[in-house]
């Protein structure tokens, strides 16, 4: 079924000769009869308490689901091996390593004692360290766990994150990472309970993986102080998309949307046209670029909308509407935007509803049809695409 | 019998739900609930409020004047007035309470790093009057200015010895709680004011009670509909309910009688948390039962008699639970029998919470998952 959405019409020589060649590699593999071919893993709760792991298809089949014990959040991919982990929502005890391929869970990593998981880690470019997102339970430093992935993930260091609640996380082109820094005081006593709004900061910072040396540190304006970096997107480029949180009253105007172009000397506000700003509600959810690299999604399950960018252009582009919709992927390139070398997403929708949409060329399907009376498939915040 | 209705209500939220249909409800309708909320249940409550902090501020400045035994009750008495009357107010944390972060600054709680404790103490200890000033406290800690350093103040161990010290301690402590009133009452009387008025026959109205109703007709206002605001409320009935489930019975009842952490309970030196509780489910109760409000909603426009009948039932059978413990929260958890009351209390409360999303939202024709309502 398809739904409107609100998007400029772009022009094709805006995106003729950007990125047609990375597709040459983006087929999709074919599905045996009757089985799904797993396309995608996202954190879900079921009824009740129940929480999963759950692979589906393109069109939201599910290919494997996968009871875990509390409810998960982000997911880490090694690109090369495949090499997948799924990390339990902050403060998390655990993070798994799940087959993708046999859809089973290999190895449950503890949280080291006196640290909690805050939802998001990423392989190093060799695939052979993991770095996760971490809190110390007693003071609340931010600091990044370093894991061993070729010695079943023992655990062989931390640094400082350079902040507290250190949040998503991405790996540069150069290698070097790129952390979110939430800003907000918690105790894993209190899950979802912040302490230090009165006073909080957030940062973007950039470490040096080898030895967690801060090269950057990207606060907020001290007017903005409220605000909280949370989820992070990178485009083709290395530049770094900024999905942000506020902390403050409602009717503030704050920019809820950044980019860190390459090289730049600081982060610049993306925003929308002011009611777009209102409806994202001072709350985004995810980040994600598309295929192509260039398109910017960031959605607020509070304001039931995604909203779009052109990232290089720094342009806004458009909306769509997903109620409680939080998760995204880049959901490869086809369908009628792929003449102009630009891709599609997928959104996932705590209601139970997948939507796919082609911003570029003004299209969403909805793929799975949203349950607002009784969701038994509720989707987690974060889709992990792992074409 | 009561056992059968928590079990009643629990297995209400296993099963799935009945099959029915969202409904569409019209922004006049939206508006009509809006109105009845806001004139019987918002307005009435951030009056008593500001009469609460008025007579809490000047019963301190009175006691402080020459404090002896009867002044300090009279203190706890005042006190417990102004928690009474924060906690009719303490789930609509939205306008007023938002700016300023008045809501924050009355009572910061929980508060598992004890930051209560440490910025009292740094106060006592440094002896400082220029930490008291108005500005100094209102753009302080918040730890340090609201509902719980006050509480410290009176309830602490030793407290009512140190008010009587007739010392330069016992004269800093008692300023100390005269600066807490005095911070208390400036935002109250800022929220009551903020919060303005409704129009009524003739009289002119301003304030946020008179924005929300105009919500609608102005397309830059924050709020661009009537249901807008019906989802704002939605929330601040969703809170009532959830600050108990899930804050202020979990974390004190510990898994076990063996675990439970009495200290983790809300304003356990004053022994308010079971009272506390009771108001919090009464907030909700009141937002549902009151006259056009959520519940006649429910049951007129939106058309699912079954589900008042079980909204009005769990509030009745959750009241009848918290009325039935006889001790405060703290000894009641570590009570073999009354701790048992806690938990059926903890699974209503729960019990409730899950009706609200999955069922009472969508009756409504609210859309709201639980990326919206507990996101990371």
């Amino acid at each position: 079924m398809r739904q409107r959405t609100n998007i400029l019409r772009l022009s094709r020589r805006h995106f003729l000769g950007t990125g047609a060649a990375l597709f040459a590699t983006g087929i999709a593999p074919r599905a045996f009869a009757g089985i799904p071919a797993v396309r995608f893993l996202s954190a879900r709760g079921g009824d009740g308490d129940s929480w999963f792991a759950t692979g589906f298809d393109a069109n939201g089949a599910i290919a494997f689901d996968l009871a875990i014990e509390a409810r998960g959040h982000g997911a880490a991919r090694d690109r090369a091996t495949g090499e997948t982990l799924l990390f339990a929502r902050r403060p998390g005890d655990f993070a798994l390593v799940i087959d993708t391929q046999a859809g089973t869970i290999r190895q449950r990593i503890d949280a080291s004692p006196g640290r909690y998981f805050n939802g998001h880690g990423i392989f190093s470019a060799d695939g052979t360290r993991l770095f996760t997102t971490e809190t110390a339970s007693d003071t609340g430093d931010g600091l990044i766990g370093i894991y061993d992935a070729t010695a079943h993930y023992s655990r062989i260091g931390e640094f400082a994150s350079g902040g507290l609640d250190p949040h998503d996380m991405r790996r540069l082109p150069d290698g070097r990472l790129v952390v979110a820094n939430g800003g907000l005081l918690t105790d894993p006593a209190e899950p979802g309970i912040k302490l230090n709004v009165a006073t909080m900061t957030s940062s973007l910072a950039i470490l040096d993986p080898r030895d967690g040396t801060i090269e950057h540190s990207f606060r907020v304006a001290p007017s903005l102080f409220q605000l909280s970096l949370r989820h992070l997107a990178l485009d083709a480029e290395g530049g770094v998309a900024v999905a942000m949180q506020y902390e403050g009253p409602a009717v503030d105007h704050v920019p809820l949307v950044a980019y860190l172009a390459p090289g730049a000397r600081d982060l610049v506000a993306l925003d929308p046209p002011a009611p777009v700003l209102r409806q994202l509600d001072q709350y985004c959810g995810s980040a994600a670029v598309d295929a192509s690299g260039r398109l910017l999604a960031v959605t607020s399950p509070r304001g039931g909308i995604a909203a779009f960018w052109d990232l290089p252009a720094q342009r806004f582009l458009g909306t769509t509407t997903l109620a409680d919709g939080c998760g995204i992927a880049a959901a490869g390139i086809s369908g009628e935007a792929a003449d102009d070398g630009a891709g599609a997403f997928l959104f996932s929708s705590g209601l139970g509803g997948l939507l796919r949409c082609e911003p570029a060329a003004d299209q969403a399907t909805i793929l799975i049809e949203s349950d607002p009376l009784a969701p038994t498939i509720r989707w987690d915040n974060h889709i992990l695409a792992l074409g | 019998m009561r056992a059968l209705y928590a079990a009643t209500l629990a297995v209400a939220i296993l099963l799935p739900a009945k099959p029915g249909t969202a409904a569409d409800l019209d922004d006049a309708t939206y508006g009509a609930l809006n109105e009845a909320l806001i004139a019987g249940h918002l307005l009435p409550r951030f009056a008593d409020l500001a009469g609460a902090t008025a007579l809490l501020d000047a019963t301190a400045e009175r006691v402080c004047a020459a404090p002896d035994a009867t002044g300090i009750e009279e203190l706890r008495t005042a006190y417990n007035m102004t928690g009474d009357s924060w906690e009719h107010v303490a789930h609509l944390r939205f306008g007023p309470a938002e700016l300023l972060m008045r809501a924050m600054r009355f009572s910061f709680w929980p508060d598992p790093k004890d930051a209560t404790g440490g910025a009292v103490l740094e106060r006592l200890e440094a002896g400082d009057p220029t930490m008291l000033t108005t500005d100094a406290i209102a753009d302080g800690s918040v730890a340090a200015q609201g509902l719980p350093a006050f509480e410290r103040l009176l309830y602490d161990e030793g407290a009512d010895a140190a008010f009587l010290a007739g010392d330069e301690a016992a004269h800093f402590r008692c300023a100390y709680v005269v600066a807490i009133a005095g911070n208390l009452d400036v935002m109250a009387q800022g929220l009551h004011a903020d919060w303005g008025s409704l129009p009524a026959d003739g009289v002119e109205s301003s304030g946020f009670a008179a924005d929300l109703m105009r919500a609608g007709t102005d397309p830059d206002y924050y709020y661009r509909s009537q249901k807008d605001v019906t989802v704002e409320l939605f929330k601040s009935l969703y809170t009532a309910v959830e600050r108990v489930a899930d804050r202020k019975l979990a974390r004190p009842l510990g898994d076990t009688i063996e675990t439970a952490m009495p200290r983790l309970a809300e304003a356990w030196r004053s022994e308010r948390s079971i009272a506390n509780i009771r108001i919090d489910i009464d907030n909700a109760r009141s937002m549902y039962e009151l006259a056009g409000g959520f519940g006649d909603a429910v049951a007129g426009p939106a058309g699912d008699a079954e589900l008042d009948a079980l909204m009005r039932r769990a509030f009745a059978q959750i009241l009848a639970t918290a009325d039935s413990i006889e001790m405060s929260l703290q000894a009641a958890i570590a009570d073999p029998a009354e701790r048992l009351k806690i938990e059926r209390l903890a699974l209503e409360t729960k019990a409730l919470k899950a009706i609200m999303v999955q069922r009472l939202a969508p009756a409504l024709g609210i859309p709201i998952g639980f990326n919206a309502l507990d996101g990371d």
